[in-house]
């Protein structure tokens, strides 16, 4: 493919790796929008498009400045998601990979434990969408959340994530 | 008295012939009783040998009923042989294909890139890529000065049109035979032949689902693209947008679980017909690799195995 930006098509996975989701849910947005091109293959601008379309949020941006300090870098992980969650406010679902995009490796899998251990307490709570699933935070769990941001308290059996 | 000898009586007479005539009759009906004890035997070989007959009908009508009753279960293991000798000669075809697939789509980048590596081009689009980068910032130019830039830019642009025209024609056919592959579509129906959820059973590799970072751009990952796509739209237009859809490992091939989670506004089958000749009549990749998809409904029960069965 050319090196030109003018030139430049990106193929359906690459696709999905720069927007960090899966083929089939890029599939299936676009089987619900606009339908799929005839070729698949898409351009910078169409990437842009699709990022907005498919509500895709960045919540670990490269130079993400963490507003949590814990000297055990997991537990930080998680008072920073906890503060992120509250500040950004999952009162209107959410897709659930937009809390993860941005980490990779092993914070990932501490975040995504701590998620589903979410969804089990119910602090959280999910709904399946064609393309994605969504969370959103359960209102009078607020408290809760913000108990783990500020390290005042942690529910039973959360401690089990950082000290792995 | 001696020629009196041959005189006998009438009653004498009478009496000889009645004496020959049971004589006669006795073997007459001894005559009759041995032919009728014969007909008797030979009757009697001739029934057992009927009944005989008779029995093996009976048995082989028993075997055949038999047989019948297994014909059910015979047409669904010959149905799964079938499909699943279909899934892997259908996913040889694809990964065959997705060589010559490549092989069409790269003559045409080594086209695009001989083009743009004639240096008068290559400095037209340097030009044009950094005039494209600046563009905005244009609107701060007096308006004279802008108009001539963006006119200048126009000409380039049209200088440029080979090139485009080169990367957005149509990828050729490739000359090997049009040939379909199946598209499995199980349904599962509720009274009210409302089916209550469906699954497809794609032949792309399950690793293709799981591994799809690596590579990407085959056939298999295509096909799987497409359908997914070609599901959503359906759904959408029988005004269920919002399911999951679950990808499961099937004998090391792909399976889509869609679950019918609310009321269709429409028929299902028709709907996905109708996505699938849209794709075939759409996807250049289908188009070039000369592949066609062709949807098959079959009943649930083909891919539901009882543990006795296993």
């Amino acid at each position: 493919m050319s090196t030109y930006k003018l030139f430049q098509k990106f193929t359906v996975s690459e696709v999905a790796k720069r927007l960090d989701v899966l083929p089939g849910e890029l599939a299936r947005h676009l089987g619900q929008g606009d339908g799929l091109p005839n070729r698949l293959w898409f351009d910078e601008k169409d990437i842009e498009k699709l990022y907005i379309e498919m509500g895709l949020r960045t919540w670990w941006p490269s130079d993400t400045r963490f507003f949590v300090q814990d000297d055990n870098p997991k537990r930080q992980l998680i008072r920073e998601l906890s503060h992120r969650i509250l500040k950004n406010g999952l009162v209107q679902p959410q897709r659930y990979d937009n809390l993860l995009r941005g980490v990779g490796g092993e914070e990932k899998i501490v975040l995504r434990s701590y998620l589903n251990f979410l969804l089990k307490s119910s602090i959280l709570t999910s709904q399946s969408n064609i393309s994605s699933l969504e969370l959103q935070l359960e209102l009078d769990k607020k408290q809760v959340l913000d108990d783990i941001a500020k390290g005042v308290r942690y529910p039973t059996g959360l401690e089990s994530i950082w000290s792995e | 008295m001696k020629g009196n000898r041959q005189v006998r009586s009438a009653v004498a007479r009478g009496l000889e012939e009645t004496h020959r005539w049971r004589i006669n009759q006795e073997e007459s009906f001894e005559r009759k009783e041995r032919e009728l004890e014969q007909r008797s035997i030979d009757l009697q070989k001739r029934l057992e040998l009927l009944q005989q007959e008779l029995e093996t009908v009976r048995n082989s009508y028993d075997q055949a009923q038999q047989e019948r009753s297994t014909l059910g279960v015979q047409e669904i293991t010959r149905k799964r042989q079938l499909l699943f000798s279909g899934l892997q000669s259908e996913n040889a075809l694809l990964q065959e294909r997705t060589a010559e697939y490549n092989r069409i789509e790269d003559t045409q980048n080594n086209n695009l890139q001989n083009m743009l590596s004639i240096p008068e081009i290559a400095k037209k689009v340097d030009e044009y890529e950094a005039f494209l980068e600046k563009e905005e910032a244009l609107s701060q130019l007096p308006e004279s000065y802008r108009k001539a830039i963006l006119a200048h830019h126009d000409i380039v642009r049209q200088d440029l049109d080979p090139i485009f025209d080169a990367m957005n024609s149509p990828l050729p056919r490739s000359e090997l035979s049009l040939t379909a592959i199946t598209l499995p579509i199980f349904t599962e129906s509720v009274p009210g032949d409302k089916v209550k959820d469906f699954v497809m059973i794609l032949p792309v590799r399950f690793e293709r689902y799981t591994h799809w970072t690596d590579g990407g751009n085959s056939l298999e990952d295509l096909l799987l693209f497409r359908v997914n796509g070609l599901i959503a739209s359906a759904l959408k237009k029988l005004g269920m947008p919002k399911t999951v859809i679950m990808e499961e490992d099937f004998e090391g091939y792909v399976l889509l679980d869609i679950s019918i989670v609310s009321e269709l506004s429409g028929d299902l089958k028709l709907a996905l017909q109708e996505e699938v000749r849209r794709m075939n009549k759409q996807a250049s990749e289908l188009q070039v690799a000369q592949l066609l998809v062709e949807p098959v409904f079959l009943g649930s029960d083909l891919i539901e195995y009882d543990e006795e069965e296993e």
